[in-house]
């Protein structure tokens, strides 16, 4: 159950991230090119994944064990892993409004100044390490939970079983 | 400067959210070690 609780904590930061990136991107896309948003394609995906990623957190708040969660979650993240590459490469696919990719370009060069880089990867660093931290605390927080509902039953079911006796 | 609000926005919008989270982590994980026992702990 352990890589479930870390999945279902980095699906729970991670829809949070993408919430930050569709906000603020679009205020960055107000400026740039006139618009909060247009259907372009890396919009477009970056939003689909968004919304997958949503529902597979309403999938894991079905309810049931643990393990009908993990199994049942798992569907969805299969199927949600395949749309990363497809924002990825949506700038290289599809002509785009969305500039082309700039560090992981095909031809391998990378068109940035170098303060900007710098600054880009000094962000893609800070963030990295504070995605770390806070899945580490929220799978903790997963496994009280769980902990929490083993409990709870258990303690229902010897209530019941003393119902029953008397 | 006719882009300041929009750059404050964005810094508003982002440390606000990872300041919320934070605190909301720390908050959740406090009252739940309270009533979750030690055995079902194990990093403590």
């Amino acid at each position: 159950m352990g890589f479930d609780r870390v999945a279902g904590a980095s699906a729970e930061v991670g829809v949070l991230f993408m919430a930050m990136t569709l906000l603020s991107g679009s205020l960055w896309g107000r400026i740039t090119w006139g618009t909060f948003w247009v259907w372009d394609p890396r919009l477009t995906t970056t939003a689909f994944l968004f919304v997958t990623y949503l529902g597979y957190l309403a999938v894991r708040g079905l309810g049931g064990t643990a393990e009908q969660r993990a199994r049942r979650s798992s569907v969805i993240a299969l199927l949600a892993v395949l749309e990363i590459p497809l924002v990825h490469f949506s700038v290289v696919l599809w002509r785009s409004l969305h500039q082309r990719a700039t560090v992981l370009s095909p031809d391998g060069d990378i068109k940035m100044d170098g303060l900007m880089l710098f600054t880009l990867l000094f962000g893609v660093f800070g963030f990295t390490v504070l995605f770390a931290w806070l899945v580490s605390h929220r799978q903790r927080i997963i496994a009280m939970q769980d902990a929490q509902q083993i409990n709870a039953l258990d303690a229902a079911v010897t209530e019941r079983l003393k119902e029953v006796q008397a | 400067m006719s882009h300041a609000g929009f750059i404050i926005a964005t810094y508003g919008i982002t440390f606000g959210v990872i300041i919320g989270l934070v605190v909301y982590t720390i908050k959740q994980g406090r009252n739940l070690s309270r009533t979750v026992a030690d055995k079902d702990k194990p990093w403590t």
